[in-house]
């Protein structure tokens, strides 16, 4: 099919799109450590969704994936599926930042060598467009 | 533990179908023109009025509930690094459904984002 070119506002759209991912993910999870239900199980399940439907940050999450999943179907609609899914892979590189200030948690050397693996990744898939095969 | 990566794998395959199915659903739909709010409502209804991305949509929800059973079993250290496969997932299905074109720079690239993916989840 066309195959798009990774430009500079495209990169710019899918960070937006990680950056709205981890937001959410981390709305929810503020969301979820408000409930104190730890374990979910089918007993438990109907109390589970009951605590969470009052919680303005689930429902903030869910929002936010909401508008996040048209931002995703605009870049697709710009770029190849098998470029933007690895650089989509920047919500591990934001998660740890985000939740470093705002969930005050560590990060291990493992991870940071994770960190470093991503960026390599995502510096090749962007390499491998190539502008001169486009035709838009 | 075969069944909880098989059970990894079928919610990835269903993430992948979502996937691939979305990407098929922009690739109908052209390249949208976003110059103004109301091109934007525009397009999001358009983009709501195609089966190929309820479709999808679908597929990520059924995805997403086989992937929250196999968190609930599993052993979270088994599970997430197996998360990783999707990245090669949707490497072969733009390959094989969507005809994209896939170098070995991009091979490259996904598998060192899978690794840092590994990493990470195991840290």
């Amino acid at each position: 099919m066309k195959t798009g070119k990774l430009t500079f506002t495209i990169f710019l759209l899918i960070i937006f799109n990680d950056l709205g991912d981890s937001l959410a993910q981390l709305l929810m999870k503020k969301g979820l450590l408000q409930t104190g239900i730890e374990v979910v199980t089918w007993r438990t399940m109907i109390e589970f969704l009951a605590h969470n439907a009052s919680s303005p940050f689930i429902w903030a999450g869910i929002a936010v994936y909401a508008l996040n999943f048209f931002l995703w179907i605009v870049i697709l609609s710009h770029i190849d599926l098998s470029v933007a899914m690895p650089i989509g892979s920047m919500t591990y590189l934001m998660i740890p930042f985000l939740a470093i200030f705002f969930l005050k948690e560590q990060i291990t050397f493992l991870r940071w060598i994770g960190i470093a693996f991503i960026v390599a990744g995502i510096y090749f898939v962007s390499k491998s467009t190539h502008p001169s095969l486009e035709k838009v | 533990m075969v069944q909880l990566v098989l059970l990894i794998l079928v919610a990835e395959i269903w993430n992948t179908t979502g996937q691939v199915l979305f990407k098929k659903g922009t690739n109908a739909l052209g390249k949208p023109d976003l110059g103004t709010f109301n091109s934007y409502l525009n397009f999001v209804k358009k983009v709501l009025s195609m089966r190929t991305i309820w479709l999808g949509l679908c597929a990520m929800t059924i995805g997403l509930i086989v992937w929250l059973i196999a968190l609930s079993q599993g052993d979270l250290s088994v599970v997430f690094p197996l998360g990783s496969l999707q990245y090669l997932l949707i490497l072969v299905a733009s390959r094989l459904v969507l005809n994209e074109k896939i170098d070995l720079t991009k091979v490259t690239g996904t598998i060192l984002v899978i690794l840092g993916v590994i990493f990470i989840v195991k840290s």
